[in-house]
């Protein structure tokens, strides 16, 4: 098992996340998705021990994230969504600053890498645009041989084109070797194409964490006229829009649907990711 | 620990020439105007020690470099140590570069013997020490904004002095016997006799302040959230 969370919590003044539970086996891309503030950068840097957890357990490898802090960091390749660089370094200079860290550096890799995603090796960070500096944070994140990438909103502020690229890196990363990914997003479409596991995760909890094959043959959105709903069938569903035309809804049992309304005219179709962001986060829940 | 610091140096090295600078115009007045040895150890006990705590914590946190830094495969304890190492280093280059510079152009040969002695350099290390063991957890705990703050609790404390001094006719105030009494504490430690003890207790005291700052300001730095 790659990633092992039992019980973890973190409480802040305005937000608690609330003892989350996840695992995630090596060789799989996980993806995190939830709402803003959703508990999505705590969890992460929860991770990587840049913040104090309240209880709980996080097991990389096998081993505590507390205990074995530096083995375990050695190992893990970290994007962070706003990637924070002294801004009058040079890519060089900090490809010389992060080298010295990682036993497994491999320099042949990292130009390889610049080359790849036209990174300008005597250009300062201060002139590098935000995608630059995120295919920077790639390229050092990969170049130790990391077994495990944690990233952060990876793909916010790139340009489709990149993104796709991208994308299609962590894909070969995975099937070229046996490499893990956690990667939080905003963008649904991404972990489409991508994940095999999806974590949902809103105000601090975790709503579901489920391989993304199960996700879209058990899950379904409805779509029927308002009437049919009533205070029973609601409770059916984990979410509901109504609309003037009808309702939308979210349901995680479509069959348990489907014979709860046998001889009603309603329709179940495959939800995509966005449509359980949306149901989850703004609809009615649970009604 | 070499890896730990020369990240610092690298990081700090715009804070570096700047200070550099600074350390040059410093050494040209004090051998120029024929500044007092007593004043330069006060000065320099105080603003290196000011310069590695405050200065690259300042950076530090503009670029929020903590983020990056905790992610590298090290500890928060060795991040400590590591500012801690480097803080001495820049404190003695600089030292070094000062005294170096008043061999060449200082007029007064007693100002350069003066502040090779022994004692001379135990106090000033002990001095450092104490402004240093007093500043790294302040600003771990309380940031740049902290040190800003605190700065200019200084002066307003200063004001409050001078008023407080003119209002009561120059009589004793709890401020001004404070002053003094460290004014006292400085001048009793240079004109102790170099006794073998002397210079002991001056470098074991020294050595109690360090080990002390770094469990402290380890123990502020394992509490913070990035």
């Amino acid at each position: 098992m790659a990633l092992e969370i039992n019980k973890l919590r973190k409480e802040y003044s305005d937000f608690i996340l609330k003892d989350i539970s996840l695992k995630l086996p090596s060789g799989y891309i996980m993806g995190l998705i939830g709402p803003n503030g959703s508990g999505k950068t705590t969890l992460i840097k929860l991770i990587l021990n840049m913040t104090q957890r309240k209880s709980g357990e996080i097991k990389i490898f096998g081993m505590d994230n507390l205990i074995h802090e530096i083995e375990i960091k050695s190992r893990i390749g970290f994007v962070h969504e706003e990637p924070h660089y002294y801004s009058y370094l040079k890519v060089k200079e900090i490809r010389s600053l992060f080298s010295r860290f990682y036993v497994n550096w491999n320099d042949d890799l990292f130009y390889s890498l610049c080359g790849e995603f036209n990174l300008p090796l005597d250009r300062r960070i201060s002139a590098l645009s935000r995608g630059t500096k995120m295919k920077l944070s790639l390229a050092l994140a990969l170049s130790h041989n990391a077994d495990f990438l944690l990233m952060d909103e990876p793909t916010t502020g790139l340009d489709p084109v990149f993104r796709r690229e991208l994308l299609r890196k962590f894909t070969e990363i995975i099937q070229n070797e046996n490499k893990t990914v956690l990667f939080s997003t905003h963008i649904t479409s991404d972990l489409e194409r991508t994940a095999d596991y999806i974590t949902y995760i809103q105000k601090g909890e975790i709503l579901f964490s489920c391989t993304k094959d199960h996700l879209f043959e058990t899950w379904g959105l409805v779509k029927g006229e308002n009437e049919i709903l009533d205070h029973e069938s609601k409770k059916l569903f984990e979410g509901i829009r109504k609309g003037p035309y009808g309702f939308k809804a979210l349901t995680s049992d479509k069959e348990k649907l489907r014979r709860a309304f046998s001889g009603k005219n309603i329709l179940i179709e495959k939800p995509s990711l966005d449509d359980i962001m949306v149901l989850l986060s703004r609809g009615e829940i649970n009604a | 620990m070499l890896k730990h610091i020369r990240r610092e140096l690298i990081f700090n090295q715009t804070q570096l020439y700047i200070f550099a600078g600074y350390m040059i115009i410093f050494w040209i007045w004090v051998d120029w105007q024929d500044i007092s040895f007593r004043f330069s150890l006060l000065f320099l006990s105080f603003v290196l020690p000011l310069f590695c705590a405050a200065s690259i914590q300042a950076r530090e946190e503009r670029f929020k470099a903590w983020t990056l830094n905790c992610s590298l495969p090290t500890n928060r304890k060795t991040l400590i140590l590591a500012r801690l190492v480097t803080s001495w280093l820049l404190i003695f280059a600089a030292l070094v570069f000062g005294l170096l510079f008043s061999a060449l152009f200082q007029e007064n040969p007693a100002f350069l013997s003066q502040f090779l002695e022994l004692k001379s350099l135990l106090i000033f290390l002990l001095l450092s020490s104490l402004f240093l063991a007093f500043l790294l957890p302040f600003v771990i705990r309380f940031g740049l904004s902290g040190v800003i703050i605190g700065l200019v609790a200084l002066q307003i404390l200063g004001v409050i002095t001078l008023l407080l001094t003119s209002m009561s006719g120059n009589k004793e105030n709890i401020l001004r016997s404070f002053i003094h009494s460290v004014i006292n504490a400085v001048k009793f430690l240079l004109n102790h006799d170099p006794t073998p003890a002397y210079l002991l207790l001056l470098l074991v005291s020294a050595a109690a302040i360090n080990a002390f700052n770094l469990k402290f300001s380890q123990f502020l730095f394992l509490r913070r959230d990035f």
